[in-house]
């Protein structure tokens, strides 16, 4: 299977994989970091409180819709659960593809699901 | 009488300070239907059920879909991953 998906206890680490799947021409990576200011008030950072089973297999389920339709390589898909600081990052979203146009397409439409369909709710500390 | 179990996450568990609310029913319901109960039942839930969905064995369901007792049921309210 191409896409993996993770819930990670608190922040995520830093990307240290450099390697390159075969045949990928584009390797996009975002990352959500937390905020000092939510709603215009100062923060120490988010909790985030997952429904695990429900959206280990949502992000799966748009993962593997959106890697078909765009015919994506690999997709690579990492969530913070619990307490993240400010400045910390809480999403990783990494994916492959032949060329950069399918793979930033792919990229703007996950993140849009994601705060659509995956139950995660953040809570600000 | 048939009663459900209804999970509850973020804004909708802190509403009524409870992980999981229980409901009574007359018998069966759709989605929709159940939606009504929780709301008589929890009126504090009311406006996290306009936006929200029910979700069955972690899959959004279609309103008129009817719900077994025996499934896990949770209230997804508007999300924020991210």
């Amino acid at each position: 299977m191409n896409v993996h998906t993770r819930l990670t206890q608190g922040p995520l680490t830093d990307l240290t994989d450099s390697s390159y799947t075969q045949g990928s021409g584009a390797r996009i990576v975002f990352d959500g970091v937390v905020r000092p200011i939510e709603d215009g008030t100062k923060i120490q950072g988010l909790d985030y409180e997952v429904y695990r089973p429900m959206a280990e297999q949502q992000l799966e389920v748009i993962g593997l819709e959106l890697l078909e339709r765009h015919g994506l390589i690999t997709m690579d898909i990492e969530h913070s659960v619990g307490f993240v600081p400010n400045y910390q990052c809480s999403f990783r979203l990494v994916i492959e593809s032949r060329h950069r146009k399918e793979g930033l397409l792919a990229m703007d439409e996950f993140i849009n699901r994601l705060k659509q369909d995956v139950p995660i709710w953040k809570s600000a500390k | 009488m048939p009663q459900y179990t209804i999970l509850l996450f973020g804004p909708a568990a802190a509403a009524v300070n409870l992980n999981r609310v229980v409901i009574d029913s007359a018998g069966l319901c759709s989605a929709d239907q159940l939606k009504d109960l929780i709301s008589q039942q929890f009126p504090p839930l009311d406006v996290y059920l306009q936006a929200g969905r029910l979700a069955v064995n972690q899959s959004f369901i279609a309103s008129d879909t009817t719900i077994c007792t025996d499934d896990e049921i949770a209230l997804i309210t508007m999300v924020s991953g991210g």
